[in-house]
């Protein structure tokens, strides 16, 4: 596995561990009293600060192992896959947003619709991962 | 508009490759700015390269585009 599809796989792994249990918390907190809470700007805090850890330390160690690549810049193909990837993410952002719209008209209010868009916006982060990632696999 | 017919890009990299001296991927990599990771790809048909990266690859192996590249349809 190249160095850039190790970091963009360790990405979409962290992304979907560190925002999932975020935002398990947040919907939890939503069905019991409401998301207008100082422990949810702290948990966001805490789960940048650790996707922000675990990426370095992944690229760290990724670097160690292939320093040539880590120091290459991208190529054609890195950036189509990029390009790609960020297409499919914009069509999963742009479905996602007129969801919350729909919702904010059928119940969601306040602060949970802050929520709903930073949830859309790491679904977008990690769909842009995932699409790379498996561009990378699938070898285009 | 009309659907083009069916076909995909072909390439002898891998034969040009043993021939010059036995490179390896990383090698012609280096010379036109790709990773290996790109130019496995290429040989093995999974992506096709630019115009500008087909060209480099026919210049490396010193032949012209037709020999490296070819239009397989069907």
């Amino acid at each position: 596995m190249s160095f850039r599809e190790r970091i963009v796989w360790t990405a979409f792994v962290t992304t979907l561990l560190v925002w999932g249990s975020y935002f398990a918390v947040v919907i939890v907190k939503a069905a019991n009293g409401g998301t207008h809470d100082m422990l949810l700007f702290w948990l966001f805090v805490a789960a940048t600060i650790a996707q922000a850890v675990m990426m370095g330390a992944v690229a760290a160690i990724a670097a160690l192992m292939a320093p040539g690549e880590a120091s290459a810049a991208p190529d054609e193909r890195d950036r189509m896959l990029g390009q790609r990837a960020s297409g499919v993410a914009y069509f999963v952002v742009l479905v996602a947003i007129v969801a919350v719209i729909v919702w904010m008209h059928v119940g969601l209010h306040g602060t949970d619709v802050i929520f709903a868009l930073i949830g859309v916006f790491m679904l977008g982060e990690a769909v842009r991962f995932g699409s790379k990632a498996v561009g990378y696999r699938m070898g285009s | 508009m009309a659907k083009p017919p069916p076909g995909r890009v072909a390439n002898q990299i891998r034969l040009l490759r043993f021939m010059a001296n036995e490179m390896t991927q990383a090698e012609l990599g280096a010379a036109i700015g790709l990773t290996r990771q790109t130019v496995a790809a290429i040989e093995a048909g999974k992506y096709s390269p630019t115009l500008e990266a087909a060209f480099r690859i026919a210049q490396v192996f010193g032949k012209p585009l037709d020999e490296v590249f070819q239009w397989a349809a069907g």
